[in-house]
């Protein structure tokens, strides 16, 4: 009895191992191919996605309505602008800002363009006040990662 | 029964190893799957572009010419949309008219009112003419991707009163146009 016990115990633990084998060769396999795929990843519209992000992020100076507000949009886009934007945008800091109704937005649509080392980003939004809803249209102009020109249409 | 023990040990923690690279290799093939995936999107995405991109470039100075001269083809753009198009770009001609209007009549009274032109004949047609060409050559045309659905807007920036915008958008997809809008926007805040 005792020496079939260990026959088929020895049999299953050859097959566990054949299998194990077999799984950490496919394993191994995959992540071979694995790297390889992230080798050949697409990254075509990689710069597009990242800027489309600064380029929405820049409407949070919307809701600046008071000095805590703008710390806290300060402190998130600052580095996204290029030097002129920044001193624009956040050069009253010892000033202390009037508490203003809070203003919120709502993007409907945003859509991107590359021209030559440049994306601009047309964002569609709505801006809301107190009840009052206004829309807008800001092409949003990217260079390097910086936000260096706004128009509001 | 110390020997079933340890053969029991040995024969769980191979079970366990089995499973923990059953679950490394489903992570493995998910992620895969998941770059597959993206690199289809991507593909998909330029793919829209570059054809609607191409289609829409045929138009760009047939569209710029005809918002000044009155005269677009919309049967050329595109046969089933032909009616909208003539329809928007009739309010886009008038809208541009008058801006030219207007910028004439400026540039003429500025003309009188300087002193240093006193006597001098003004050259209406010239004012005219440059004032056109000025307009002309404001014209802005981007073609935006949205990367949701690889849709192309081509806008046209035009110029307009009050420091506003007229926004000509044509929408394309697959290299067909789809829709067309026209709107002034509503300037700075």
């Amino acid at each position: 009895m005792l020496k079939h016990y260990k026959l088929i115990l020895g049999i299953l633990i050859a097959i566990l191992f054949v299998v194990i084998v077999g799984v950490e060769l496919s394993s191994y396999m995959n992540s071979k191919t694995l790297q390889e795929l992230e080798y050949e990843y697409d990254r075509r519209l990689s710069e597009y996605y990242t800027n489309e992000v600064i380029a929405k992020s820049y409407l949070e100076v919307l809701t600046i309505n008071n000095n805590v507000q703008y710390k806290a949009v300060k402190d998130k886009l600052y580095a996204y602008l290029d030097g002129r934007l920044q001193k624009e945008l956040f050069n009253y800091s010892d000033y202390p800002l009037q508490d203003t109704p809070s203003i919120s937005y709502e993007i409907k649509d945003i859509k991107g363009t590359q021209q030559g080392y440049k994306y601009v980003f047309k964002i569609e939004y709505v801006v809301t006040t107190q009840g009052y809803n206004r829309e807008f249209v800001t092409l949003i102009t990217i260079e390097d990662e910086k936000i260096t020109e706004v128009s509001i249409l | 029964m110390v020997m079933a023990k340890r053969v029991s040990i040995v024969l769980l923690s191979l079970v366990i190893l089995l499973m923990s690279t059953g679950c490394s290799n489903d992570a493995i093939r998910d992620k895969k799957l998941n770059i597959e995936r993206y690199n289809q999107q991507v593909e998909f995405l330029m793919t829209q572009y570059e054809t609607s991109k191409t289609s829409a470039e045929k138009f760009e100075n047939m569209l710029i010419e005809g918002v000044f001269s009155g005269k677009i083809d919309a049967q050329s753009i595109s046969s089933t949309y032909a009616s909208e198009i003539k329809s928007v770009m009739e309010e886009v001609q008038r809208d541009i008219q008058d801006i030219l209007q207007y910028n004439t009549d400026i540039q003429i009274s500025n003309f009188s009112m300087n002193p240093e032109n006193e006597g001098l004949v003004i050259d209406e047609e010239q004012i005219e003419l440059e004032v056109f060409e000025e307009l002309k050559g404001s014209i802005e045309c981007y073609y935006f991707l949205d990367s949701n659905n690889g849709v192309v807007e081509q806008t046209f920036l035009l110029p307009n009163k009050n420091g506003n915008h007229g926004l000509l958008s044509l929408y394309w997809l697959e290299g067909k146009i789809f829709k067309i809008s026209y709107k002034i926007t509503g300037g700075a805040i």
